[in-house]
């Protein structure tokens, strides 16, 4: 970036400032919600960054990738095994296989924004308050992994 | 120093010492007979804006520094003071505007930079921030405000790796308020929740007046409180370790269920009881103490 690049302004009245919303709503939706709801929470995040260009589609990978997880897991005939391992019935291995793979799409995906969250705390931004995007998050993500477990155990 | 000045430069002379001492009773005095006698004084409202900022009294401070950009509006440490106050308004855009007009007027100014840096880094365009510290540090390799922005950065970037830019601001400004500010962040940032707090009193002692140091104080002794000890993962790793414990936690109980039944209930309401703690505990904490 040349010395005239750097001078050129980069905020603008008519665009937010970039802010994050408050990471306990991100993992609470990553908890509650899954893979769908730790996706959502991080693509409003995202667009309060505006960087929805760039760390949008590698979200969206991130989060179908785990979200579909337990049925390519169903389809290889691996969740009742599982489920015997854990002592569960196949229902219950689902939706726990749904959390867990929920904490690791947060934590893949605060991995890679974590210079943000850092950026913020270091810089003493306040968090903006995440409760409609968590409670969006929390509700579509619960549906989705409904609708999800009810599509395997009908079909496996 | 004459005790009875007459010229505005004198009074505005007199009122720097006393500001520079944070004596700010005694800066008002004498801003308030200079301004007596010579009310459109630039260099003097400037002064009494700058003790009305450091009063916290921004209001005032914003519309003595306008009454100097009306009369001299090229005044540079006005345009910064006000770019200062527009920041802590959250008008980041004009204070923007401001800073950019300012590196335009003075572009081997690095100082300027890194306050531009420091602009960006708040409103989290990390990379902009770190050019402009850079770039800062090129015209005045020296320069505290250039350094702490490239030690915030570095430290936003990097977390507890070890921090060049930090060391750097540590070796050349072992004195400076802005140096404990981004060792104690960098610490806290680190997990290092006892020596921050340790670093932070002693700067406190040796300032006490000073409210920000106060409250970075007052924060720390929470977070290093002994009720405070059971959550240091959360606080070494932050979220990471929520989801690592969460995860830990549901593999521990599906195997107690299998090998040691017993064990599976006690163990399953000690981590909700952890859970409910780690939740409840810090916010109520904040408030007792």
């Amino acid at each position: 970036m040349s010395n005239e690049d750097l001078l050129r302004p980069t905020l603008s009245d008519f665009t937010r400032v970039p802010a994050l919303y408050h990471s306990t709503g991100f993992f609470l939706s990553a908890f509650f919600g899954g893979p769908v709801g730790a996706g959502l929470y991080a693509l409003a995040n995202t667009a309060r960054l505006n960087r929805l260009t760039t760390d949008g589609a590698v979200i969206l990978v991130i989060a179908a990738a785990a979200f579909l997880s337990p049925l390519e897991i169903a389809r290889q005939g691996g969740l009742v095994p599982l489920g015997e391992l854990l002592g569960m019935d196949p229902r219950r291995t689902g939706e726990l296989l749904l959390r867990v793979l929920g904490l690791a799409c947060f934590g893949a995906i605060y991995f890679r924004q974590r210079r943000f969250f850092r950026a913020a705390t270091v810089a003493g931004v306040k968090p903006l308050p995440g409760w409609v995007p968590g409670i969006a998050a929390v509700v579509l993500g619960i549906l989705a992994n409904r609708a999800l477990l009810g599509w395997i155990l009908k079909h496996h | 120093m004459n005790d009875q000045p007459t010229s505005a430069s004198t009074f505005a002379e007199q009122a720097f010492y006393f500001i520079e001492r944070r004596r700010l009773a005694d800066a008002r005095r004498v801003l308030a007979q200079g301004l007596a006698l010579h009310p459109q004084d630039p260099d003097l409202l400037f002064h009494s804006a700058q003790a009305d900022w450091l009063d916290d009294d921004n209001a005032s401070a914003e519309n003595a520094v306008r009454q100097v950009l009306v009369s001299a509006p090229e005044h540079a440490p006005a345009r910064q003071l006000l770019a200062s106050l527009l920041i802590e308004r959250d008008e980041f855009s004009d204070a923007e505007l401001l800073l950019i007009g300012l590196l335009r007027d003075y572009p081997e100014h690095a100082d300027l930079y890194g306050r531009y840096s420091r602009l960006m880094l708040r409103t989290l365009h990390l990379e902009k921030a770190e050019q402009l510290a850079r770039e800062g540090l090129r015209y005045d390799p020296d320069d505290r405000e250039c350094l702490l922005a490239a030690a915030l950065c570095e430290t936003a970037r990097s977390g507890a790796r070890p921090n060049e830019g930090l060391a750097k601001l540590l070796t050349n400004h072992p004195e400076s308020l802005s140096s404990v500010h981004a060792l104690v962040v960098a610490l806290v940032d680190s997990g290092r929740v006892a020596e921050a707090h340790h670093i932070a009193q002693a700067a406190m002692r040796a300032d006490p007046a000073n409210e920000h140091l106060v409250n970075l104080v007052r924060e720390l002794r929470i977070q290093n409180h002994w009720s405070m000890k059971p959550l240091w993962p959360m606080q070494k790793w932050g979220w990471g370790a929520s989801a690592g414990m969460w995860i830990g936690a549901i593999v521990i109980m599906r195997t107690l269920e299998r090998a040691a039944p017993g064990a599976a209930a006690p163990f399953a309401f000690a981590w909700l009881g952890y859970a409910i703690y780690s939740w409840v505990w810090p916010p109520l904490i904040r408030r007792i103490l």
